[in-house]
């Protein structure tokens, strides 16, 4: 009788689970389905809705990412390898999609407009330490502090000369070791940043000084181009571009990393 | 001697004051007058020189012609000088030359004589040619310009004899341009805003405001950056330089008024006294806006005017197929071109359907070009068809409706009938994706076909774990630093206690003693009697300095014995420490001929010694 009981009960806690997996491998297997049909406006539902379920999964930003580009929709997809590399970073297939959205998307502004420019290239940070995970870079962290400290606890009490001048050499390669991957983890985990990181989503967005249409407007932004989002508000996000700052509305820039749960 | 030299020198000097009276050279002078081009449009600029170069004499004046035909935008002078000094017959060579520069606008047609420019030097008259100007009516520039002196057709201003989309200050203004102002729906629409400023920038002007085109397709004309270059234009008299800031074509998509914004410009002016935060208060920028210029865009004309959708401008289209003959079920490709001016990307062209064929979703492409400001290009086509039975198929023609804006009638432009024959049954097109629209797709197929495969696998993680971002992680990040600090505490509470405890002091010296036998040892072994008994008298002293919590260095060997005994130091003992660390002082310093075996022994009494001296336990110091 107890073990019966047991068995429900255990039923009860696990079937949720099972049916809400199915449900997102069914949802993640019609859209790859619509991707391969060439309907890439449903493939990229299907993939966005996985992410309002609250799906964090890089193949799917990835996927996302590529059926919003087989569309055309250069900006979106730049967003979405962006999360992808942020969710799993030195992710190559990413990457080159990433570059080839880039890509794709001056030679589309070029045809258009004579000429255009795109940032190919990361941000420093990134390129320094954009193929190396957080977590990575705070075991690295975490281990060269570690031995840090027990190298200066050994020239404490080491007596034994050998011992005491390796350990004076490694503590000052230990702490320039630390700074490095300290720095590296404060740049990977945004602590750094100055806003979010997002992504201009249409082809031209319209800069303005305050959160309405009738504003002035301070510049313009192009699609695809990076804004650090500082504060939204009413539909309104408060951005930071390279040139200014000044507010667009929320839905023509996309945040890179995924909302917090 | 003194007369004769002073009369050689004044000789002397009065041939070289005659010297040059007698080679005074001829005046001569020659006269140009010119112009960078002489046939010319009303309200454009041009260039005269007159120039006067001169023999003989300095500073010529010239006798200019009247200009009062035209508008001297500006005028500049310049007077190259030059003397040469020579001895003999050749003298001094004064040669001197006055150039005068105008940059005139033509104000009205006609034929303009311009008299000869005169100078008159030493009662002489020199001329030059007299210069015939021709200007017509309102047009583009004339060719002939010097290959430095080409004038951007781009960056040239519009004319000022109608003065509209501005507002008018001699400080400066921005102007918006449109033509024409009357379009049709669909026709390109030229804007451009024109920046008027009356002097030398000393600042970047930055658009502050850029014009809105609700009601308007729009494609950029001007490249993203380039260098602003003036064209110098008057305006009720006065100059101004003129600088193109934004020029784009819009295509009106609706009949009736559509405006165009205004434009505002800021203009930080700042001196190097400025940056410097020398002036005091900073200086207030300049800022202009344009006023909003409204289009009245009209209806295409109903007369002659075909169904469907009609593209505005000129169009031709031309189509072909890869193959005429293939297998049902296999696909053939039908390539359709369609070029000319006008809002190219717009135009959207379709296969008419036919029974037996599937017409898939074309492919687009785009090259569109704006050469001389006419936004157009080619818009190519590319179409799987199907055939799904046997036949003869005929693809075609397909046709588009054309409007001329310039006359207002309409043409058809259209392919060639295109002939497919299909053969045999072939195999069943079931895996061939149908078409799911016949909007074109935006996207360049080139650039999309890069994209992909997507992945069939995921994890569809919900919330990744990064464990670098959960608090115990970050708690354990100060186990290093914790262990730091409990080792520095119990290294400072070790030195403390021992720097307390006597009784440690004495292990201390014990111990360190009998490091230094372990040193001695080694020193027998080496054959090193000086190093032998040093050691061996060192350890001696800091067993016997820790025991008796007293320095003994500076002790004679009496004043030890002395001490030991007064501390509770029986005196045979005391005897044999002193008399140890005589024969080590004595074998130091006289340690020829000492055999290891007299060394092993010393060390053997040495090890008894300190045994001794670890049990003798000394009593207090009197006061």
């Amino acid at each position: 009788m107890r073990s019966a009981a047991l068995a429900i009960t255990l039923a009860c806690l696990v079937a949720p689970t099972a049916a809400r997996a199915d449900s997102l491998d069914e949802m993640f297997a019609r859209a790859n389905e619509a991707y391969f049909h060439g309907d890439y406006e449903a493939a990229a539902e299907g993939y966005a809705q996985l992410e309002e379920l609250g799906v964090r999964d890089a193949d799917v930003a990835y996927n996302l990412a590529t059926a919003e580009a087989r569309q055309g929709h250069y900006g979106r997809a730049i967003r979405h390898y962006e999360r992808a590399l942020w969710l799993r970073p030195g992710d190559d297939g990413a990457a080159e999609g990433l570059d080839a959205a880039r890509s794709a998307l001056g030679r589309m502004r070029a045809a258009r407009m004579g000429e255009a420019e795109i940032d190919t290239g990361p941000p420093l940070a990134e390129a320094l330490f954009g193929g190396v995970s957080r977590d990575a870079l705070a075991i690295a962290t975490w281990l060269l502090l570690l031995g840090l400290c027990g190298a200066i606890l050994g020239l404490l009490f080491v007596r034994h000369e050998g011992r005491r001048l390796a350990l004076g050499i490694a503590t000052p390669l230990l702490a320039i070791g630390l700074g490095v991957s300290a720095l590296g983890w404060s740049l990977r985990a945004g602590a750094l940043d100055d806003g979010e990181p997002a992504v201009v989503l249409v082809e031209r967005a319209s800069l303005r000084d305050a959160p309405s249409e009738e504003a002035a407007e301070l510049g313009r932004q192009l699609e695809g181009e990076r804004a650090w989002i500082l504060e939204e508000s009413d539909g309104w996000a408060l951005v930071r571009t390279r040139a200014a700052e000044g507010w667009l509305p929320a839905d023509e820039v996309g945040r890179v990393r995924p909302p917090e749960e | 001697m003194r007369p004769a030299l002073g009369a050689a020198l004044v000789g002397l000097l009065a041939l070289g004051v005659s010297l040059p009276a007698a080679a005074q050279p001829t005046v001569s002078a020659s006269v140009t007058m010119s112009a960078d081009r002489t046939s010319l449009a009303v309200g454009d600029h041009f260039q005269l020189t007159v120039e006067a170069r001169c023999q003989g004499a300095t500073d010529p004046q010239i006798q200019l012609p009247s200009l009062d035909a035209f508008d001297v935008v500006s005028r500049r002078t310049s007077t190259p000088f030059s003397v040469r000094f020579g001895f003999g017959g050749a003298g001094q060579q004064v040669q001197s030359t006055v150039r005068h520069v105008f940059i005139l606008v033509a104000r009205q047609e006609g034929t303009f004589e311009l008299p000869p420019a005169v100078v008159e030097l030493a009662g002489q008259r020199f001329e030059s040619a007299p210069l015939t100007l021709t200007v017509g009516g309102g047009g583009p520039a004339q060719p002939g310009l010097p290959p430095g002196q080409v004038v951007q057709q781009d960056a040239l201003p519009p004319p000022t004899s109608q003065i509209d989309g501005l507002q008018f200050d001699p400080g400066g203004f921005v102007r918006t341009w449109v033509e024409p102002a009357q379009p049709y729906v669909g026709q390109q629409v030229s804007v451009s805003v024109y920046l008027y400023f009356p002097q030398a920038l000393n600042g970047n002007p930055m658009v502050t405001r850029e014009p809105t085109a609700d009601g308007f397709w729009t494609q950029d004309l001007l490249p993203p950056s380039r260098q602003l270059r003036p064209e110098r234009q008057v305006v009720n008299g006065r100059a101004f330089d003129v600088y193109l800031l934004r020029r784009f074509a819009a295509f009106p998509l609706s009949a009736g008024p559509l405006t165009i914004g205004p434009t505002e410009v800021t203009i930080e002016s700042r001196s190097l006294f400025d940056v410097l935060g020398m002036n005091g208060r900073p200086r207030e920028p300049w800022s202009r806006a344009s006023p909003p210029v409204t289009v009245e865009a009209r209806e295409l004309p109903s007369d002659g005017r075909p169904r469907g959708p009609v593209h505005v401008g000129s169009l031709a289209l031309e189509a072909s197929l890869d193959r005429a003959q293939i297998a049902t079920g296999d696909a053939v490709t039908l390539t359709l071109t369609a070029s000319g001016t006008g809002a190219i990307q717009q135009l959207q062209l379709a296969i008419p359907a036919q029974d037996g064929l599937r017409i898939l979703r074309p492919e687009i492409r785009d090259a569109l070009s704006h050469a001389g400001g006419v936004v157009g290009g080619t818009r190519t086509y590319r179409w799987l068809i199907v055939p799904e039975r046997a036949g003869d198929y005929t693809l075609g023609p397909v046709e588009a409706a054309v409007l001329d804006p310039a006359t207002g009638t309409y043409a058809v432009a259209r392919t060639a009938a295109l002939s497919l024959t299909a053969a045999g049954s072939g195999p069943e097109p079931t895996a061939v994706t149908p078409a799911t629209t016949e909007e074109p797709d935006p996207a360049d197929d080139d650039a999309r076909a890069r994209f992909g495969p997507v992945r069939t696998h995921s994890e569809l993680t919900r919330s990744p774990t990064v464990f670098s971002e959960q608090p115990w992680f970050l708690g354990s990040l100060l186990l290093g630093p914790l262990a730091l600090l409990i080792g520095l505490g119990y290294r400072t509470a070790r030195a403390r206690a021992g720097r307390d405890d006597p009784k440690a002091a004495a292990r201390r010296a014990r111990k360190a003693a009998k490091g230094r036998l372990a040193a001695a040892r080694e020193h027998a072994a080496a054959e090193a009697p000086r190093e032998f008994y040093a050691a061996v008298a060192a350890a001696l002293k800091d067993v016997l300095e820790a025991k008796l919590e007293q320095p003994v260095g500076s002790l004679t060997h009496a004043e030890l014995r002395k001490t030991l005994v007064a501390r509770g130091m029986d005196e045979a003992t005391g005897d044999r420490i002193v008399d140890e660390l005589e024969g080590c002082d004595f074998a130091r310093f006289s340690a020829v001929g000492v055999g290891g075996d007299e060394m092993m022994s010393c060390l053997e009494r040495a090890r008894g010694l300190l045994g001794e001296i670890d049990r003798f336990r000394p009593t207090e110091v009197e006061a």
